[in-house]
């Protein structure tokens, strides 16, 4: 009989979960994951923290409260730093402290750095040993994953619901029909929608965003189709080191796209009270606004916001963004 | 693995020339002391704008243009800046870092603000990693840009000691004050024989005569009539750095508290901070390594900004036998959610009191009084439990 190890469907699952998966299957856990999350099992959450936080890290904390008598172990990601200079925003890094110190009857918990980018170090080796995993066996569950990670990467670009891909990739689905589920080549305005890969992966948290602007006929790229390869890279700007990798890949997709042209409105779609986005939101709106003159829309998320709230805003911006893209080239003008 | 370069055009307004930098600096508790300090030995010629403190209408000017959901600090930092540069500065040095607080990208967004608003202006920041970036090179050319002739290294480190020393006189004095306040038998006026301290340490000239004035300062402090016998409780102040060294962010948490008579005792010295950010106490060994160590129990690696050393500092309080803990917070930061929530499990543990204070640019006065008092009441119920031998 495995051991079976719950991995919490939030934060940091969007963009490792199919390494983590590999990496755990070949260890010999049976994994389980927690269901996703709908509003009102949201609201029927008992409060294990204190103080403010973003609705990604307030929803993980119900995440864990619906996996921990379910699992033997509990997986939780304690990764700091995902790559030598580059950081998780510091709640995320701290939750599972939080975790720890605050939720009551937990399985027995693991907490590892783990992602596709680094060998888990003697600490963490040590820590599955305690679990009756050899080292040989970790380095080469690690190297399968990494291989399997490097192909769920590559077939990224064609896929703009992450958490769809995920599922289709852990079921074992090819990469051929991914790219035929992929939405097909829609006419309407080419949107770049950024953010946190856990706020625009999770349809409790964006309220389905993605799902929206394409029924209202947009094609949608996000920085995890764009520039997935920087996760594990620090990006610079002006002699500045954005050192939350997430967010340095909003700003390095931005840019590749206003360079090429190929981008025709930008939504930024924020957590409220999200440290991270408050300060990088000003790059985002100056570049968009000030520099290249293309539309942006801030949305922020937060437990209170509702689908119509959103599709209204939406509806909004992008009757904008049309009547500006039927302008002849020359007589366009900043939208109001 | 090199990181990944992003250029935009025209993102940041470029800086003034270097023959016209005037500088300014970010007005934080008792930054002044220090500039003046170097000021003294290198002699900027007045090419330096002195910030004024941090008021209410710094608060709305900051508030008015900085994203909302940007922490008070940087509210209240960029309101200081835009002040200043109003008066005629035009090129800011502040302190900033590496690591994962958004200290790191306040001179980023502040210089995006400006640039948004059409102003052009110079930049320093002073980081951990930056002594490649070539602060000292840059400082070393404005000054020979300014002044006509060269600057030695020797002369720029003899005005930081300078400045040091006169940092640490004042912090000293403040520390000596915090801990009469609550004693005075006549209100105000112990704060009135520190100003007196102040003036005398500010008078000083040279560092050999600084443990003289030091001394006199303290004496002013001493000979102020206090009653010893008061019934008062110590609690200890910690907290988000800006947060406790700024009088003006915190609603000068320790005046109100000394007013409930209860002893402040504030453990975070703004003299550390900045010995860290400029290498002089690079493992923090002065600064709190002793409180990160003591909190491995509960954070096993470190986080990052004051979040490990916050927890640290309530257990090392309880073991000070303090009464109680006040934790300033900006609304919004993320290192202090993790601390405050573990700072709860700390209070379960220990059976020790703290007080978890959230301040943005909303919180007003009252709201911290209330509190305040409330937790203070507490604090004198359960000592006087304690003594008669309950609980």
């Amino acid at each position: 009989m495995p051991r079976s190890l719950g991995i919490l469907r939030s934060l940091l699952y969007y963009p490792f979960y199919p390494f983590w998966h590999t990496f755990f299957e070949n260890l010999g856990f049976s994994i389980v994951v927690s269901p996703p999350l709908s509003k009102a099992d949201f609201d029927r959450r008992h409060r294990h923290f204190v103080g403010d936080i973003c609705l990604p890290i307030e929803s993980a904390f119900y995440h864990v409260e619906a996996i921990k008598d379910r699992v033997d172990i509990l997986f939780l990601p304690r990764n700091n730093r995902i790559h030598r200079d580059t950081y998780v925003c510091p709640a995320c890094a701290g939750f599972p402290y939080v975790v720890m110190h605050r939720v009551p009857q937990l399985p027995d918990l693991l907490m590892i750095n783990l992602t596709p980018f680094r060998l888990p170090d003697r600490g963490d080796r040590r820590r599955l040993r305690e679990l009756g995993c050899s080292s040989a066996q970790v380095k080469e569950a690690y190297r399968n994953a990494q291989d399997n990670y490097r192909s769920f990467v590559d077939s990224l670009p064609d896929q703009p619901h992450l958490d769809r891909a995920i599922d289709r990739f852990v079921a074992g689905a090819p990469a051929a029909s991914a790219r035929a589920a992929a939405t097909p080549g829609k006419t309407g305005p080419h949107i770049l929608l950024l953010g946190m890969p856990y706020v625009l992966a999770d349809p409790f948290v964006n309220q389905s965003i993605l799902s929206t602007l394409e029924s209202l006929g947009c094609r949608v790229s996000t920085p995890m189709m764009r520039v997935p390869e920087l996760a594990q890279r620090e990006v610079m700007i002006e002699g500045y080191a954005i050192y939350w990798n997430f967010a340095g890949m909003s700003v390095a997709a931005l840019e590749e796209l206003l360079k090429t042209r190929d981008v025709d409105a930008v939504v930024y779609c924020s957590s409220f009270a999200c440290g991270v986005d408050s300060l990088i939101t000003p790059i985002i709106q100056s570049a968009c606004q000030r520099c290249y003159d293309v539309p942006l829309c801030i949305l922020t998320m937060d437990e209170h916001s509702e689908g119509s709230y959103l599709n209204v805003r939406l509806e909004a911006f992008l009757d904008c963004v049309n009547a500006r893209l039927a302008q002849p080239n020359d007589a366009k003008t900043r939208p109001v | 693995m090199k990181p990944h370069k992003v250029q935009f055009d025209n993102l940041i307004a470029p800086g003034p020339h270097l023959k016209n930098v005037i500088g300014t600096y970010p007005g934080i508790g008792v930054m002044s002391e220090l500039v003046d300090g170097v000021d003294e030995v290198v002699d900027f010629k007045g090419r330096l704008v002195r910030p004024r403190p941090n008021g209410v209408s710094t608060l709305d000017l900051g508030t008015q243009f900085a994203p909302e959901g940007a922490c008070l600090p940087f509210k209240l930092i960029l309101g200081n800046v835009m002040e200043s540069l109003n008066r005629g500065a035009n090129t800011v040095g502040m302190i900033t870092e590496n690591g994962p607080c958004r200290l790191g990208f306040y001179s980023l967004g502040m210089r995006l603000i400006f640039s948004d608003l059409g102003l052009g202006n110079g930049w320093l920041e002073f980081d951990n990693a930056s002594v490649s970036r070539g602060y000292i090179t840059y400082f070393k050319d404005a000054y020979r840009e300014t002044h006509g002739k060269g600057l030695s290294v020797w002369k720029v480190g003899q005005g930081f000691m300078v400045g040091f020393i006169r940092i640490t006189a004042v912090e000293r004095l403040q520390e000596e004050r915090n801990r009469l306040l609550a004693y005075e038998r006549e209100a105000g006026s112990i704060k009135a024989a520190y100003e007196e301290g102040l003036a005398l340490i500010r008078a000083v000239q040279s560092p050999l005569a600084m443990r003289g004035a030091v001394r006199k300062a303290m004496q002013k402090l001493h000979a102020v009539p206090i009653d010893l016998s008061r019934d008062t409780v110590r609690v200890a102040i910690t907290g988000e750095v800006y947060c406790v060294v700024d009088p003006f962010a915190n609603s000068d948490v320790e005046m109100r508290l000394a007013r409930l008579r209860a002893e402040p005792l504030r453990v975070i010295w703004q003299v550390n901070y900045l010995r860290h950010k400029l290498h002089l106490d690079h493992f923090r060994k002065i600064s709190h390594g002793r409180a990160v160590r003591a909190a491995r129990k509960y954070m096993a690696e470190d986080i990052g900004g004051d979040c490990n050393s916050n927890i640290g500092h309530a257990i090392l309080a309880h073991r000070r036998g303090d009464d109680g803990m006040v934790h300033v917070k900006p609304f919004g930061c993320m290192l202090e959610f993790v601390s405050e929530n573990l700072l709860q499990k700390v209070e379960e543990d220990l059976d020790f009191p703290i007080l978890s204070l959230t301040l943005d640019d909303l919180s007003g006065e009252e709201r911290i009084n209330v509190r305040l008092q409330a937790f203070v009441d507490n604090l004198f119920r359960r000592k006087h439990n304690r003594m008669k031998g309950g609980r």
